[in-house]
């Protein structure tokens, strides 16, 4: 949760207009409401183990770590994108600072939470 | 336990009991994320997830909970003892 607890506060600072409210942080996870109606859960449990996960117009998006799909070029990481199809993961990057990933998802979702354009 | 909190300025024994409340939480928490699957710790739920055992998700969002409920806990825990040191117990 320190990690978390962290995130929560660099959020506030660095995205702070683009926020609908504080993060919220549970026990477990880091709620972000963005201004755009994305509702992001994550959980951060180091570096090269985390998942994002969003609602859009009833589908549900995914990026994480789970070390299951051996063929795609960004293994481990990988997005359950829009299409209900895995594909590798075109915003994040295992191993990297929590908040490069998290700035790059957060501005990916303002501009297009679908992820479609990319 | 009441004795334990005998001679504690009430602001300590107010800290020391919610830590301590938090720890227990935590690990009930912790427990009943892994009960769900039947293994008995985070290593196992990963190995499941990695063997195709169990579907991806929500397994691997469950795996991730139960290591930050985990390690929120290890820091918890470090934070009571540091309090109980400063506090001579």
């Amino acid at each position: 949760m320190s990690l978390h607890l962290e995130l929560a506060e660099w959020l506030a600072t660095e995205f702070g207009p683009c926020l609908d409210g504080a993060p919220q942080l549970m026990q477990d996870a880091l709620i972000v409401s963005l201004t755009n109606g994305v509702r992001l859960e994550v959980r951060y449990a180091a570096t090269d183990a985390y998942a994002f996960g969003w609602c859009v117009d009833g589908r549900q998006l995914a990026i994480d770590t789970a070390p299951v799909h051996a063929d795609l070029a960004t293994r481990p990481n990988h997005l359950h994108g829009a299409d209900g199809g895995v594909h590798a993961d075109p915003l994040t990057r295992c191993g990297a600072d929590p908040k490069d990933n998290l700035r790059a998802l957060i501005d990916a979702l303002l501009a297009d939470p679908l992820l479609a354009a990319g | 336990m009441d004795s334990f909190f005998n001679g504690l300025a009430p602001e300590d024994a107010i800290e020391i009991e919610s830590l301590s409340r938090l720890m227990y939480d935590l690990r009930c928490n912790r427990d009943k994320v892994l009960e769900q699957w039947q293994v008995p710790d985070v290593g196992s739920l990963l190995a499941r997830i990695e063997a195709g055992e169990v579907a991806e998700h929500p397994a691997y969002e469950h795996y991730l909970s139960a290591r930050i409920l985990d390690e929120t806990r290890q820091s918890i825990r470090e934070a009571l003892a540091r309090n109980l040191k400063e506090v001579g117990r």
